[in-house]
């Protein structure tokens, strides 16, 4: 049972990444991105042609760092895979989102575009890389054997480190930077954004910028511990939602407290029913709040975080 | 010479025109108030002038430059600040921070200006890092002003600064905005308590049916039989 609440905290750590930056992105921009799993995808990619092709062909030293499974190229490969999604998220901000914004499309429309993004995402990663699955390293390590049968692969904990650290960091980022701030303070009032001179389109810009980072980071984080596939991230896409609205749809510290849950709770269903209903079960669970809170767990009646 | 001049503005919102060809002056270091019915284009006129409604015709001038159709946070960093009536802070952001966000185009300057303006506005200082949700509304209107001021602005706009305020905080704003002119800073306020607000000015712009009524120093408007019956609620 123990050992079940640690793998539901290291998925969880994974949705909780997600779901943050989703809802983030929600905050600010003000729609469901349902392109948000596929920029997870996307990055997660980026991140295996840069290892496994790239620098693979520049050998660049290969060890791995002690007992993780990947090394230096892994490490390189994740900000330039951060860095490609971001520029692919505000591509598709500038080709679908920003014109619709300058004909003041009602929010549905904007649903429905990121939607139309998410399957061309997708569409791309199947002709570029295919259907079947790829590995970011086809090498066995073995798991920590902890007391109460846990067992954790170094992996694993670093994963949960690096979600944890990221978020942390996006938090100090809102609270103590200029930009931050001043995303803050879009989110909250974007029209008294505007009066006060911030140029709220530019703000968009570093939402999309941003959010897509930290959801590279995700699909990489997913890629290290399982694997990758074209529908890695549109797989998650349910999750993800049903994390960022337990917490409190653009509340990023709930969507935190809300993919912990949803990771915790799947993993320990599958001591009482069969791995497939798992994803059932995060909607039982989603389903429970709303009828109960459906501010979310951390509420977000009010805009802004 | 006028540090704002709107000339035969005409504006409204789609297709509806609320102005029909409204014109107003306001000098340096002057205050005015403009009054009228409910719905004669007030806030509309406010709008229009700060960009966030654009003119069918008519210009808007700015220490002699013209803004007429510039967006707000180009005419912001020109010396014009503007409060709107409703939603005029950041509700989940602390007092200092909803300052900050006024000095958004000049963050070097935070510092400084919060001291100026917690001088201004001194039951402010105790509360900078309070949410704005958890003060009240008398509280929050004085943290929308302060926001406004954060960048020095040469003309500060208020759209309706008492609206919804008990009567003891209504005084109060009154108080601020003569501290606040005694800066040297102008300011063009429409307000729903007319004469409050006629008697805080030096001069007043009549509103009515998107249209100038009357224009006149506020003394004279004050002393207007006619005035007085129509739109400050009787004769006294």
């Amino acid at each position: 049972m123990i050992a079940l609440v640690v793998d539901g905290i290291i998925l969880g750590s994974i949705l909780s990444l997600g779901a943050v930056s989703l809802t983030l992105v929600y905050g600010i921009v003000r729609f469901a991105n349902f392109a948000h799993g596929d920029l997870m995808a996307v990055g997660a990619y980026v991140a295996f042609f840069c290892v496994n092709t790239v620098f693979a062909a520049l050998d660049l030293p290969a060890a791995t760092f002690g007992p993780l499974s990947f090394g230096l190229p892994m490490l390189l490969a994740l900000p330039l895979a951060m860095l490609a999604t971001a520029v692919v998220a505000v591509i598709v901000d500038r080709l679908v989102f920003r014109p619709m914004r300058r004909r003041q499309y009602a929010p549905v429309m904007f649903v429905i575009g990121s939607l139309a993004a998410a399957f061309a995402l997708r569409a791309l990663l199947f002709i570029i890389w295919g259907p079947e699955f790829h590995f970011f390293t086809q090498a066995l390590r073995p798991a920590l054997q902890l007391p109460y049968e846990i067992r954790v692969k170094p992996d694993q904990i670093f994963i949960m480190a690096a979600c944890l650290s990221m978020v942390a960091g996006l938090y100090l980022f809102l609270r103590r930077s200029r930009l931050g701030q001043a995303l803050r303070a879009t989110a909250d009032n974007p029209d008294l954004a505007r009066i006060s001179g911030i140029d709220t389109e530019r703000m968009m810009v570093w939402t999309w910028a941003i959010g897509a980072a930290m959801a590279a980071t995700a699909g990489i984080l997913l890629g290290i511990d399982a694997q990758l596939r074209p529908e890695m991230g549109w797989n998650l896409l349910l999750p993800l939602f049903a994390a960022a609205i337990l917490g409190g749809i653009g509340n990023p510290y709930g969507a935190l407290v809300g993919g912990m849950t949803i990771g915790i709770v799947q993993q320990v269903s599958t001591a009482f029913l069969l791995p497939t209903y798992k994803p059932a079960v995060a909607f039982v669970i989603l389903i429970l709040v709303l009828l109960i809170r459906p501010q979310g767990i951390l509420g977000s009646e009010q805009r802004g975080f | 010479m006028n540090v704002l001049e709107a000339a035969g503005i005409v504006s409204g919102y789609g297709d509806l025109e609320i102005l029909h060809g409204v014109s107003l002056s306001v000098g340096a270091g002057e205050v005015v108030a403009i009054i009228g019915p409910n719905g004669c284009g007030k806030s509309t006129l406010m709008k229009t002038i700060f960009g966030l409604l654009t003119p069918t015709a008519g210009t808007v001038t700015f220490r002699g430059a013209d803004i007429t159709g510039q967006p707000p946070h180009a005419i912001v960093g020109q010396g014009l600040s503007y409060v709107p009536q409703a939603d005029n802070t950041f509700l989940s952001l602390t007092v200092q921070e909803n300052l900050a966000m006024g000095a958004f185009l000049r963050s070097d300057t935070i510092a400084a200006q919060s001291a100026m303006v917690y001088d201004l506005f001194p039951d402010l200082k105790d509360r900078r890092g309070t949410k704005v949700s958890a003060l009240s509304g008398g509280q929050r209107q004085m943290v929308a002003m302060a926001r406004a001021l954060m960048l020095k602005p040469q003309l500060l706009m208020l759209d309706e600064p008492t609206a919804g305020l008990a009567p003891v905080f209504v005084e109060t704003v009154f108080k601020r905005i003569a501290h606040v002119n005694a800066q040297g800073i102008a300011v063009l306020m429409v307000e729903q308590n007319a004469r409050m607000a006629l008697e805080h000015a030096r001069r007043g712009y009549v509103l009515a049916d998107g249209e100038n009524r009357y224009t006149d120093a506020s003394s004279a408007l004050l002393a207007n039989k006619e005035i007085a019956r129509l739109y400050l609620g009787g004769d006294l």
